[in-house]
C-alpha cells in the first residue's frame, strides 16, 4: 500500500512559487470597471446620463445663471420664439415659457422618477426574490405565485385607475410604475440565488454557524449585485419611455409642472406652427434612453464573467 | 479507552425522492475519541458526505429521522437552530471537497478566515483579521498579510484549500470534518495537504474525521477506519488490520481493485463486479450481496449487524461472523 507520505519525499517547490510574484489586488469589481472603462461607446453613453443628472439636479441655479427665466414664468409677448442665441436659446411654447428652462425642470421629473422608480422596484423585488430562493418551498410558492398576478395585471390599466385614484405626482408615479415593475427583478433574483445558493461556499459559511440573514445579506446579496447593477442600468431607459408615455397620455405628471412626456403632449397641437416644441422634448427623451440603453448594455457586458479574458 | 468526544448512534438520514425514501444514512454508529484521526471510506454515493453532514445537521434537503450525535455528551440532532450554529464552526469545523467553488468569490481571502471568529468570539475585523493571518501563516501560507488582502480567484486550488483549513481553525474546533479535501487537488498538491492536516492534528489537537474514497489516503493518516457501503458501515478497526486482513468482502474488494507499488508480481487490477444498488432500492439481506465472490444463501434474507470480527475489527458479514477467512480466488 502506498502512503501519501513516499509521495511526500519526492521534492516539492516550496508552496510560495506557485502563487507567482505580487500582482496588484484584482476583485471582480475592479475588473469589471477596468472593463467598463474600456468600453468608449458605454462610457461616453454613461457620462451623459450623469451630465444630464447633474443638471436635473442643478435645474434651480441653470434656470437663474444660464436661461434667466422659470419653467412656469409666462411671457405672453414672446409666443413660439424661434430657437436662437437671443433669450431663449431653445425658443419658447405658446405662452412664451421658455423651453430650455422646462427641459432643465423636466430633467428633474423624469429622471427623478425614473431612479426612484427603480430604486423602489429593486429593492422590493430584490427582498421577495431573495427570500424566494433562499427559503425555497411554499414560501417560495406564494411569493412566486404572488408575481405571476402582478405580472399578469394589464400595468395600462392600472396606470389609468392609480391615475385616477391618486393624483400624480413625482413619488406617486414613481410608486405606481414600480409597483409593476418590481415583479420581474423579483424572478431576476430568485433565478440568481438558486443558482448562487448551490455553490459550496454557501454551505461552507453554513459550516462556519452563520444564519440564514448573514448567509442572505453578507454572502448571497453581493454575488447577485452584479445582476442588480445590469437591470438598474437597463431598467431607468425603459421606466423614462413609460413614465414619457404615461406623461403623454396625460396619466403622469400634470401641467404646468414640466416633464419631457407632458411638453410633447401639449406641444403636439402646435406641430405646424412651430415643431422645435415637440423636437426638442422629444430629442432629449431620445437621447436619454438611447444612453441608458448602450450604457446598460456596457454594463452587462462588464460584468458578464463569459467575456472574462483569465 | 477514553471517553468519546464525538458519538454517533444509529443514525439515520432519508432524501425523499420521486421514486420514494432514500435511506442515504441507515443505521450508523461510530465514535471519536480527541486527538484522533478517523477514516470513513467508500464509493460515492455510500452515505460518506451525508453521515457528515448529518453531524453537522446540514444534511438539508434530507431529514435526520432517527439516531443519536452525541457531542461531549450533548446530542446536537435535539438542538435548536440557533445553538446547532454555535456548535458550527467553533466546535465542530468542516472542510469541502472542492476548494475551488468553497470560497465566496466577493471577498477578501483574509475577511473570510476572520468570519468565524467574527461570529463566534465577536471579535472586531481588526483583531480577527489580525488572528486570520496568523492562521494562514501556520498552514503555510507565503507572506499571509499580503496574500490575505487578495481575491479567492488569485490563489492556487492547494492554497486555497489551506485557506479553508485556516478557516476551519481559527476557533479551534475540537472536531475538523474533513469531506474529500484533496479530492479536487493533484497529487503533490494533495500530498502537502495531507502533511498539514497531520500538522493540524499534532498541533492543535483537533480530532479529524476524513472522508476520502482515496485508500491509500487513509492508509497514511488515519489510525481507524470506517468502511461504509450503501448508507452502512460495513467494517470498522484500525487502519493497518483492516487493509492487512479485511474482514468484509466488500473491503477486500475495494482492496483488491487498487494498484499497489509493493506488489510482488505484476498483477492485473480486479475490479469489483457490478454497481453500488439504488439506495431507494435495496436488495434484500445483505446490500453487497449481489457483487460478493463469498455470498452465502442466508446473505439474501437476513441482514448482518455490525459484530466484532477477530480482536480489534467489525465487521457486517455472516462469512466472516462464521470465523471463515476471506481469501482471493
Amino acid at each position: 500500500m502506498i502512503g501519501p507520505e513516499r509521495v511526500a519525499e519526492i521534492d516539492l517547490p516550496a508552496p510560495g512559487l506557485e502563487t507567482g510574484a505580487a500582482r496588484p489586488a484584482q476583485s471582480y469589481w475592479n475588473e469589471s470597471w477596468e472593463r467598463l472603462r474600456a468600453n468608449r461607446i458605454g462610457m461616453s453613453a454613461g457620462i451623459v446620463i450623469v451630465v444630464f443628472a447633474l443638471i436635473a439636479i442643478a435645474a434651480p441655479l441653470l434656470s437663474i445663471v444660464l436661461t434667466h427665466a422659470q419653467p412656469q414664468s409666462i411671457d405672453l409677448d414672446h409666443t413660439f420664439a424661434k430657437p436662437g442665441l437671443g433669450s431663449h436659446l431653445l425658443g419658447t411654447d405658446e405662452l412664451g415659457r421658455d423651453t430650455l428652462t422646462r427641459l432643465l425642470w423636466g430633467a428633474r421629473v423624469s429622471l427623478g422618477v425614473a431612479f426612484l422608480t427603480v430604486a423602489m422596484s429593486l429593492s422590493v423585488g430584490t427582498a421577495v426574490g431573495m427570500l424566494s430562493g433562499y427559503y425555497g418551498g411554499w414560501i417560495d410558492d406564494v411569493l412566486m405565485r404572488f408575481v405571476d398576478v402582478v405580472l399578469a395585471i394589464p400595468a395600462i390599466f392600472l396606470f389609468i385607475l392609480m391615475s385616477i385614484l391618486f393624483r400624480p405626482n413625482a413619488i406617486t408615479l414613481a410608486a405606481i410604475v414600480a409597483s409593476v415593475g418590481w415583479g420581474g427583478v423579483a424572478r431576476l433574483v430568485r433565478g440568481e440565488v438558486l443558482s448562487v445558493k448551490q455553490r459550496d461556499f454557501i454551505l461552507a459559511t453554513r459550516s462556519l454557524g452563520a444564519n440564514d440573514w448573514r448567509l442572505m445579506l453578507r454572502h448571497l446579496l453581493p454575488n447577485v449585485l452584479p445582476v442588480l447593477i445590469v437591470a438598474a442600468s437597463l431598467g431607468v431607459g425603459q421606466i423614462i419611455l413609460i413614465e414619457s408615455a404615461l406623461d403623454f397620455l396625460g396619466l403622469g405628471i400634470q401641467p404646468p409642472t414640466p416633464s419631457w412626456g407632458n411638453m410633447l403632449t401639449n406641444s403636439q397641437s402646435y406641430f405646424f406652427r412651430s415643431g422645435f416644441l415637440v423636437a426638442f422634448p422629444g430629442i432629449t427623451i431620445f437621447i436619454t434612453v438611447l444612453c441608458s440603453n448602450l450604457f446598460g448594455n456596457a454594463v452587462r457586458d462588464a460584468f458578464d464573467p463569459r467575456l472574462k479574458t483569465h | 479507552m477514553t471517553q468519546p468526544l464525538l458519538e454517533v448512534q444509529d443514525l439515520h438520514t432519508v432524501f425523499q425522492t420521486k421514486e420514494g425514501t432514500l435511506k442515504a444514512v441507515d443505521g450508523v454508529s461510530f465514535e471519536l475519541t480527541p486527538g484522533e484521526t478517523l477514516g470513513i471510506v467508500g464509493e460515492s454515493g455510500c452515505g460518506k458526505s451525508v453521515t457528515a453532514l448529518s453531524i453537522m445537521r446540514l444534511q438539508a434537503p434530507g431529514r435526520i429521522v432517527g439516531g443519536k450525535v452525541l457531542f461531549k455528551g450533548q446530542d446536537l440532532t435535539k438542538l435548536t437552530e440557533p445553538e446547532m450554529r454555535d456548535v458550527r464552526g467553533k466546535e465542530i469545523a468542516m472542510i469541502f471537497q472542492d476548494p475551488m467553488t468553497s470560497l465566496n468569490p466577493v471577498y477578501r481571502v483574509g475577511w473570510q478566515v476572520a468570519e468565524p471568529t467574527r461570529l463566534h468570539h465577536g471579535w472586531d475585523a481588526r483583531k480577527a483579521l489580525a488572528s486570520a493571518v496568523n492562521m494562514l501563516g501556520k498552514v503555510g501560507i507565503p507572506s499571509a498579510a499580503s496574500r490575505a488582502q487578495d481575491y479567492p480567484h488569485q490563489f492556487s486550488g492547494g492554497m486555497r484549500q489551506r485557506v479553508m483549513i485556516a478557516m476551519g481553525l481559527t476557533t479551534t474546533p475540537q472536531v475538523l470534518i474533513a469531506d474529500e479535501p484533496t479530492t479536487a487537488l493533484d497529487v503533490t498538491i494533495q500530498a502537502q495537504i495531507l502533511d498539514l492536516l497531520r500538522e493540524v492534528n499534532r498541533e492543535f489537537g483537533t480530532a479529524t474525521i476524513l472522508i476520502t474514497h482515496n485508500l491509500g489516503v487513509v492508509a497514511g493518516m488515519c489510525e481507524r477506519v470506517l468502511v461504509m457501503y450503501a448508507g452502512r458501515i460495513v467494517e470498522s478497526g484500525p487502519t493497518k488490520d483492516v487493509f492487512a486482513h479485511p474482514k468484509h468482502p466488500y473491503t477486500w474488494s475495494l482492496l483488491r481493485s487498487i494498484p499497489r507499488l509493493d506488489a510482488e508480481k505484476h498483477e492485473p487490477l480486479r475490479p469489483i463486479e457490478g454497481v453500488p444498488p439504488h439506495l431507494v432500492d435495496l436488495p434484500a439481506g445483505c446490500a453487497f450481496h449481489p457483487r460478493c465472490a463469498f455470498r452465502i444463501e442466508r446473505c439474501s434474507r437476513d441482514t448482518p449487524s455490525l459484530e466484532r470480527v477477530g480482536d480489534t475489527q467489525m465487521a457486517a458479514c455472516w462469512v466472516t461472523q462464521a470465523g471463515q477467512e476471506l481469501r482471493g480466488a
